[in-house]
């Protein structure tokens, strides 16, 4: 057992731990908190993966942004009393075969049983290089994800807007065309 | 591999493992809760598992480009998440609730 190993053990038993309260939580608001929790559990599983990039978007972005959002949404919809889930036994040995079929073929697969030489340090250049490279690179995906960003954030107003506003928006809209 | 060599070494394993364990739970999450808000909160944890897996590959197989993959996978999980946000508030606008057991119809696996 080496230090790293050990702390990955750490760090796995306390995401399981929170992943497993987003389900089993009472209140929806602390579920939100503990899936914040797991995000940052995943954020330092990138660290430890020399991922420091990812680990930085993951922290803004995830624990930051979503669970903001997360909240949010709660906090717009009414607070119900919350009905205890019932366990479901045929749904538990579904996903239990699942896991063991997952983890058979991981056990049993050796090809990748490889560890590059060079470890990658200072991955934003890296990543960085090869998203703007013109040759090879990912510049058309890159600029697609910003204009399916724009369109959800667009989508996402547009659906929770309530109905007279919208009304208001055309009849300005038409208004302004007739003038 | 033998079982000892798990507790000796961190390798690709350890972090396959771990993800496809946090996968089930999402998946048994969205499979028995009744709430909205959190079946997208678990959709968003299974994301997040394959994530995982493409960040071990990108590290033990010395190919950066798995990396990129995480990035506008993030990009597109954000939006998922505000455009379904957005939906469950139009649903609860609707139906003044957010049990899917009480939204439309009732059928549902």
């Amino acid at each position: 057992m080496n230090f790293e190993l050990i702390f990955f053990f750490i760090i796995s038993l306390i995401t399981i731990f929170c992943a497993v309260s987003v389900i089993k939580a009472r209140e929806i608001f602390h579920s939100a908190l503990y899936l914040a929790m797991m995000f940052l559990g995943i954020a330092s599983l990138f660290i430890m993966l020399n991922a420091e990039f990812l680990a930085a978007i993951q922290v803004l972005v995830y624990a930051g942004a979503v669970t903001i959002l997360i909240l949010f949404a709660i906090m717009f919809t009414k607070k119900e009393r919350a009905r205890a889930e019932k366990e479901s036994l045929p749904k538990l040995t579904l996903v239990s075969i699942f896991l063991f079929n997952f983890i058979f073929f991981i056990s049993q697969a050796s090809w990748w049983n490889y560890v590059p030489d060079k470890i990658m340090v200072g991955s934003v250049r890296l990543i960085g290089s090869l998203l703007f490279d013109f040759q090879e690179g990912y510049v058309l995906p890159f600029e697609i994800i910003s204009v399916v960003i724009l369109a959800a954030m667009i989508g996402a107003v547009f659906v929770a807007i309530k109905k007279g506003v919208k009304k208001e928006i055309k009849r300005d809209a038409t208004e302004g065309t007739k003038r | 591999m033998t079982p000892e060599a798990y507790l000796t070494t961190l390798g690709i394993y350890h972090y396959l493992i771990l993800s496809s364990i946090l996968f089930v739970i999402g998946a048994y999450g969205i499979m028995t809760s009744k709430n909205a808000i959190k079946i997208l909160m678990c959709i968003e944890i299974m994301l997040n598992t394959a994530n995982i897996n493409l960040v071990a590959f990108s590290r033990y197989l010395g190919d950066i480009s798995g990396q990129l993959l995480v990035t506008f996978s993030i990009a597109i999980a954000a939006a998922e998440a505000a455009v379904g946000l957005a939906i469950v508030v139009a649903v609860y606008k609707l139906y003044k609730t957010v049990d899917i057991t009480r939204i439309g119809d009732e059928r549902r696996w």
